[in-house]
């Protein structure tokens, strides 16, 4: 069962999600990953705070407070969501990339890599002596992919900044939002760290393609802001989004929005996408304030009155049953699932989208899979995120030939270890 | 900078989806070298990713023709297209792209932006708690599966290459979200890690300023917290008790009072001056735009984020670049 990066060996110095998300696909993909950090240096935006305590954790909010068993313990950064959730696959080897000594060590690593990524902050390559041409030096078949918020040079080049901001630098924001409210109360998201990973995905996979026809490696550089503009394409322009945001609401369909039903906090999503849908959710719903023979037109100019007959519908039904009711009557309609509730979702279990990875301090938790799936290989689902420099030994030793002597004298003076000094 | 890339050059991609996604996946490929033609669509915003590829009518004749002899075809398993894909070659690789999936309890149910989001994306999460929650808005969930899905076909495709044998590739809209970076991925770890579902919030994790603020000739976006205080206090100055306790600017007096003083210093400058100061300290303040003057701006402009068109329309660059190693300096 062969994998389409079998045999492919990738550096990772890649840091928070949408770059280490990159790597964890390439892993899926087959690719060996070796995670490549310093001791010395404390990654809190990956890793979180150095010390947490476990009373504190819930009041973290929601992309921080993901401690296993709510218990950050001695050790926060092994048992953190963040740090955790596009780990798995990756060896992990800790290496000071500015000494003489580790500098040897990750010279030696780029000689024996097909990719190296990094997502660093503008400069970081360049400030330590790695600037592209000194590694195609070393190695001239070496993919690196360079994945910058903005570019790498240039006046974006000095632009330091995380996702939701990088979002308002493409206006995106623009694209949703609750009517009447500031921007400043908008909601964030982070949707261009999810774009970065499918693009540099493809981005490596064609640079490796070439690089088997013509025997050169190549330079990538993946504008983190230019790739998720792109994906915003059809949005630009002034005439094309002259109106502020409305919720939910869409010019092309109608209805089209949120609804609540029965329970607490307990909503339905309905996008009726044609005449034909319209029809069939006027037949299941019955009652409509407009013919069945409704233009879309029509069907817009009355989303008041629509939104009001058919949230009072869904408000006195159970979101799933909704769903199905819709869905059987062929109107495309999705309950909003919550976390718990994707996590026991049937169809999701039905087709093993969830992985059950077993880590070390951990022990086995669920974690979401790949965002597709092919039929001819899986992905090998053999390890969760790895210790920090769990691997030293089995990298160092087995990739670059270093003896006992040479791990000691390296552990000796503190470049490689399994803790942050 | 000059965003190309040529690493698919030479790959024949067939898309046959009635969608955003599939055209997506496209485009994508096209802006990596490889040869697509897709079938038209009614939906305005189709013209945004045709750029490149050839567009014919999903009847045309000649699009049989072209199935049998591409490397990857991509489809939304529609009866009306079934005919085309199975016309395939053996050594295709055939991406298919669905609200639900191609197996399991809700396969052949339908979807759209706003329900796949719903469904598997962190929607549950967005917006205020005494409101309806957001969905992303536009296409952009469609772009994103179609995103995915030419990731998927990128790589069945090397391994196809070389081995000889075709494939099918199943994408999952629920599931791409369910995977996506956009919170929902790290959001269901933490519940695994936790139980506790994520709460509806407006993103922002700072009680100070944080958002897109106007400035004297724009918006800003700006992202501030507590380590950041001082560094702001010694920029903006004036205002010595925060200096030198930045904990009084997190709470009640003093917070009202120091987000009042960015607000302030931040509508006085022009927008230039406003990031050049504060990126020079490590304050991560950023342009923020509209979707209306993002096209427009100098600095996207400057680094080729912003190019013309086929049809002498503005829009962004893919924002890939790829150089061979012989042609780096």
């Amino acid at each position: 069962m062969s994998r389409p990066l079998d045999g492919v060996r990738v550096l990772d110095l890649t840091v928070v999600l949408s770059g280490t998300s990159v790597t964890m696909a390439l892993g899926d993909l087959g690719a060996d990953v070796i995670r490549v950090e310093s001791r010395h240096h404390y990654p809190s935006a990956t890793k979180g705070p150095r010390r947490v305590r476990a009373e504190g954790v819930e009041a973290l909010g929601n992309t921080r407070r993901g401690y296993a068993d709510r218990d950050p313990g001695d050790e926060p950064w092994n048992r953190f969501a963040v740090a955790n959730v596009n780990a798995r696959e990756k060896r992990s080897v800790t290496l000071e990339i500015k000494s003489d000594a580790g500098r040897a060590a990750f010279m030696g690593l780029v000689a024996r890599a097909d990719v190296l990524a990094e997502n660093n902050a503008p400069g970081f390559l360049e400030r330590r002596g790695y600037a592209p041409r000194q590694l195609f030096d070393v190695n001239p078949r070496l993919v690196l992919l360079r994945m910058p918020g903005g570019a790498t040079d240039g006046p974006l080049a000095e632009i330091r900044g995380l996702g939701p901001a990088f979002e308002a630098f493409a206006g995106l924001r623009d694209a949703r939002g609750y009517p009447g409210l500031p921007p400043d109360r908008q909601p964030d998201s982070m949707y261009m760290d999810a774009t970065t990973g499918p693009a540099a995905v493809a981005a490596v996979v064609a640079a490796l393609r070439e690089r088997d026809r013509t025997g050169s490696g190549a330079l990538i550089v993946l504008s983190q802001l230019g790739v998720m503009m792109d994906h915003g394409a059809d949005l630009y322009g002034a005439d094309r989004h002259a109106d502020p945001p409305r919720e939910n609401w869409s010019s092309e369909m109608a209805p089209h929005g949120i609804y609540p039903c029965s329970g607490d906090d307990e909503w339905l999503a309905v996008s009726c996408r044609s005449d034909d849908e319209w029809r069939a959710l006027a037949d299941v719903v019955g009652g409509a304030p407009l013919a069945t023979t409704a233009a879309l037109a029509e069907r817009l100019a009355a989303t008041t009155a629509l939104d009001a007959w058919l949230g009072t519908w869904t408000a006195a039904r159970a979101k799933r049953d909704a769903f199905a009711r819709l869905q059987h009557g062929g109107v495309t309609a999705a309950p909003v699932m919550r976390e718990g509730e994707l996590l026991t979702d049937r169809h999701l279990a039905a087709r093993e989208f969830f992985l059950d990875l077993d880590h070390p301090l951990i022990g086995v938790r669920r974690t979401p899979g790949p965002a597709w799936r092919s039929d001819r290989w899986r992905i090998a689902a053999e390890r969760a995120a790895p210790l920090l420099g769990e691997h030293n030994d089995e990298v160092l030793g087995d990739l670059l030939g270093y003896d006992q002597e040479q791990l000691r004298a390296l552990r000796d003076s503190g470049e490689i270890g399994t803790g942050y000094t | 900078m000059r965003w190309t890339a040529s690493g698919l050059a030479g790959v024949r991609v067939v898309d046959l989806t009635a969608g955003l996604d599939g055209l997506f996946c496209g485009h994508r490929l096209r802006d990596l070298g490889a040869d697509v033609t897709t079938t038209s669509r009614g939906s305005p915003a189709a013209t945004s990713f045709t750029d490149g590829l050839r567009v014919c009518a999903p009847d045309a004749v000649g699009l049989a023709a072209e199935v049998t002899v591409a490397d990857i075809v991509v489809d939304d398993d529609r009866a009306a297209t079934a005919a085309l894909v199975a016309l395939r070659r053996a050594g295709a690789v055939r991406v298919v792209i669905t609200a639900f999936g191609r197996s399991g309890p809700y396969a052949g149910y339908t979807g759209s932006d706003l329900t796949i989001d719903a469904f598997g994306g962190a929607v549950s999460s967005t917006g205020h708690a005494d409101r309806p929650p957001l969905a992303l808005g536009g296409h952009l969930v469609a772009t994103y599966v179609g995103a995915i899905a030419a990731a998927a076909a990128t790589a069945e495709w090397y391994l196809a290459e070389r081995t000889g044998v075709g494939a099918t590739v199943d994408v999952s809209g629920v599931e791409a979200m369910a995977a996506s970076m956009d919170r929902r991925a790290l959001q269901l770890l933490t519940c695994s890690y936790t139980g506790w579902d994520a709460e509806r919030s407006d993103g922002s994790a700072s009680p100070l300023v944080t958002g897109v603020l106007p400035c004297a000739d724009g918006l800003v976006y700006v992202s501030l917290y507590g380590w950041h205080v001082r560094t702001v206090c010694e920029l903006i100055g004036g205002m010595p008790a925060f200096e030198e306790r930045p904990a009084l600017a997190l709470q009640e007096p003093g917070n009202a009072t120091f987000k009042q003083a960015v607000r302030d210093w931040v509508a006085a400058r022009p927008r230039a001056a406003v990031v050049g100061e504060a990126q020079a300290v490590g304050w991560p303040v950023i342009p923020a735009n509209t979707l209306a003057s993002a096209l427009d701006d100098p600095w996207l402009d400057e680094a080729g984020l912003v190019q013309t068109g086929v049809n002498g329309r503005r829009r962004p660059a893919s924002g890939i670049s790829i150089t061979p190693a012989t042609g780096v300096a």
